[in-house]
């Protein structure tokens, strides 16, 4: 019989001898490698060749603008690239004060600037207008025609076409306004830099507690910073992470309520939070969001006060309750993985029960269900593609848009476009997974029990 | 060696504890003097732990009247948290904050429940670390220390409370043996310093050499209270002989 082995060999000449007892040591076993590994390497050679050499990338950089902000006023984009610095430096300065190290990650932000900066000097896209004349044939009779066509035009300047694909991710938020982008890099850099000066303190409670407020006011903030700007021109990927954090943000507060409403001693709260969770994780997302679009005297006063609302806020409402229910039945776990015990040692020391649940009790069962919370939140941000669906414009829309609205240039690329509205989503998801295993690792200490 | 000056700490009447149909405490009563070192000992679901719990009303009594230091148990929520706050309890399991320091664990109730500003509360927290013997602790978190450890900073918690009372519930009982005996004798300098203790614990030794008095329970009830001396040489009850019997032979 084989005797299966997983870990790494070291010489290449045990990686043979692993290969062969492993991967090759019958025929069926030689042929499975050989398909999978062959068909593995075609996919990644075929991505490969489509990213670099095949795809017309041009249609996604003039309309960076468009999937990023839609058509949000250009005299107030200062509000959204204020939001951007705040965000961008608290991510910096968090991690500077509990990250590790600091050179890795400099010299990483130094390499995308570098590239993306280089890049976004030497590339410009220009739609170039051409008279044509064309001569048509019809019913017999031949016609000339004349008009302007359209062409998009790709000066790549210096960067070869592959460095241009590879960073194209990066390059495609923020168009060209290529001084505001180094100030970005420099934010990062410079908030990573004050954290790290910050780091000594990390474990007084004032550092802890300042941070934490501000996360906790940030979304309020750029919220609040919308005012002034009609709501219905929030679009694109900009409504996506307003919805998705505003329902961030309130279905955490709200599935702690609804976690803490099902434990209490009074019956009629007991009962209404778990009517309230049951209900509304008995439908999709979809039909709660079409059920507040469509809302309107139904529910009388309620309803026509609900309706008068701007679409947006009606909207983030859903999010955060939807999200909410799920919230609470994660809490709710999490709350059921603390020992009787700890209740016990805090009741015999005198706490009270808010002091108990405040100190005590939520914070080990939220952070015993850090995962899962992170997974709700990815599952919401998501969700914001159903926005789609009830005639707001998020970036799933847009993209359509841009593809119906741009025929003379778009030129058939709708994968290239998906690519990027696939990309958006995956990259948010990312950070959010990534933001949570920290997290974890963070908050597990001590925990070895 | 009862130090009798009269003030009475617990007072039990009649106390009556159901789970359901079960009655796990049968018309307990009992009076325990300020200072008194009481041990209770009984066969496994006597309702040992039940009794020491109704103390500090983890577990609410069904029945019957319980006072302590001179505040009788009702629904009034104040005078609750005042008893706890008088009543130290350490738990077999010890029922550490895992998420807390050793000095936060310590430091906790004293400010959030007596209000001690942190300084103060820190400065009584290394006096008691001190005082059970890990001073060096202070910093780490509960999962890095050894049982005995944990169990030592379980009882410099509850005494950083100041507590008039304090009750073990099998203290001893989840600890590797090696470890025993440190726990063993914090808890008996904490007897000699005149702290009214009430323990269930199967350490026959503690209670032969530290208890002013052993009480019996069996299936619920106060089979015998009687002097330390007295209990494991002269039995009053057949019961009592019997689980000194079975125990002792083993
Ligand atoms: N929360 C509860 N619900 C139902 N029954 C309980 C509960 N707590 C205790 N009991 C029962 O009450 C009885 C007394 O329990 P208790 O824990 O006081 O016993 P004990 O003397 O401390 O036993 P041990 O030596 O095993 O700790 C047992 O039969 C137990 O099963
Ligand atoms: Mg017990």
């Amino acid at each position: 019989m084989t005797t299966f082995t997983t870990i790494q060999p070291a010489s290449v000449a045990q990686r043979i001898v692993w290969a062969k007892a492993n991967l090759f040591n019958t025929r069926g076993n030689a042929a499975l490698t050989v398909v999978s590994v062959g068909s593995a390497a075609l996919l990644l050679f075929l991505a490969v060749r489509y990213v670099l050499f095949q795809a017309n990338w041009g249609l996604v950089a003039i309309n960076q603008r468009l999937f990023f902000i839609g058509s949000y006023p250009q005299d107030e984009t200062f509000r959204i690239w204020i939001a951007v610095f705040l965000v961008v430096g608290l991510i910096a300065v968090t991690y500077g004060i509990w990250a590790g190290k600091l050179r890795p990650y400099l010299i990483a932000i130094g390499v995308v600037a570098a590239i993306v900066l280089t890049l976004g000097l030497g590339t410009e896209f220009r739609i170039e207008e051409h008279e044509f004349t064309d001569v048509i044939e019809s019913a017999g009779q031949t016609q000339t025609v004349t008009g302007i066509d359209s062409v998009l035009v790709v000066d790549r300047g210096w960067a070869p076409s592959w460095l241009y694909a590879v960073s194209l991710g990066l390059a495609v938020p923020f168009g060209s306004t290529w001084v505001l982008m180094a100030c970005v890099f420099a934010t990062l850099a410079g908030g990573a830099w004050v954290g790290k000066q910050l780091s000594r303190w990390r474990s007084n409670p004032i550092v802890l507690q300042g941070i934490g407020a501000l996360w906790v006011l940030l979304i309020p903030a750029i919220v609040l910073m919308q005012f002034g700007v009609s709501s219905n021109s929030w679009e694109s990927a900009f409504l996506d992470v307003l919805v998705f954090a505003v329902g961030v943000f309130f279905s955490f507060f709200i599935g702690l309520a609804l976690a803490m409403g099902r434990i209490s001693p009074y019956w009629a709260i007991r009962v209404s939070s778990v009517g309230y969770i049951e209900v509304v994780r008995a439908a999709p997302l979809l039909v709660w969001l079409l059920f507040a679009t469509f809302l309107k005297d139904e529910l009388g006063p309620v309803g026509e006060a609900f309706s008068s609302i701007d679409l947006v806020y009606r909207v983030m409402f859903v999010f955060a309750f939807f999200g909410g229910a799920y919230i609470a039945e994660v809490i709710r776990g999490g709350l059921q993985s603390v020992p009787r015990g700890q209740r016990e040692a805090s009741q015999s020391l005198g706490l009270s029960s808010i002091q108990m649940y405040a100190l005590i009790v939520l914070p080990q069962a939220i952070r015993a269900v850090i995962p899962a919370i992170i997974g709700r939140f990815i599952a919401l941000w998501k969700d914001t593609a159903l926005l789609a669906a009830i005639s707001l414009v998020n970036t799933l829309e847009k993209s359509k848009k841009i593809l119906s609205g741009q025929t003379d240039i778009a030129d058939g690329a709708f994968f290239e476009i998906y690519i990027v509205v696939a990309l958006i989503y995956w990259v948010v998801s990312y950070l959010l997974s990534k933001l949570g295993s920290a997290a974890e690792s963070r908050l597990g200490v001590g925990e070895r029990r | 060696m009862t130090e009798n000056n009269g003030k009475e700490m617990v007072r039990m009447e009649n106390v009556v504890k159901r789970f359901g149909t079960f009655t796990a405490l049968n018309e307990v009563s009992i009076s325990i003097e300020e200072g008194e070192v009481v041990v209770i000992i009984g066969p496994s679901g006597s309702g040992k732990s039940t009794l020491l719990r109704t103390i500090n009303q983890l577990e609410r009594h069904d029945g019957g009247r319980i006072i302590v230091d001179g505040m009788e148990i009702t629904d009034d929520i104040r005078t609750l948290s005042k008893i706890r706050t008088e009543t130290g309890m350490v738990f077999q399991q010890f029922n550490l904050f895992p998420h807390l320091t050793v000095l936060r664990n310590i430091t906790l109730a004293p400010q959030k429940v007596r209000h001690i500003p942190q300084r103060e509360a820190e400065e009584l927290a290394y006096q008691l670390l001190e005082r059970v013997g890990i001073p060096e602790q202070a910093d780490k978190y509960p999962g890095q220390l050894s049982g005995g450890q944990q169990q030592r900073v379980a009882i410099a918690r509850a005494l950083a409370m100041n507590p008039r009372l304090m009750m073990f519930d099998e203290p001893t009982s989840a600890l590797d043996p090696e470890m025993i005996n440190e726990v063993l004798k914090v808890m008996m300098e904490l007897a000699a310093d005149g702290m009214t203790m009430i323990c269930v614990t199967h350490e026959m030794g503690f209670a032969r050499n530290v208890a002013n008095r052993v009480v019996f329970m069996d299936e619920g009830e106060i089979v015998e209270v009687s002097t330390a001396q007295e209990f494991f040489t002269a039995p009053k009850e057949a019961r009592t002989q019997m689980f000194l019997d079975q125990i002792l032979t083993h």
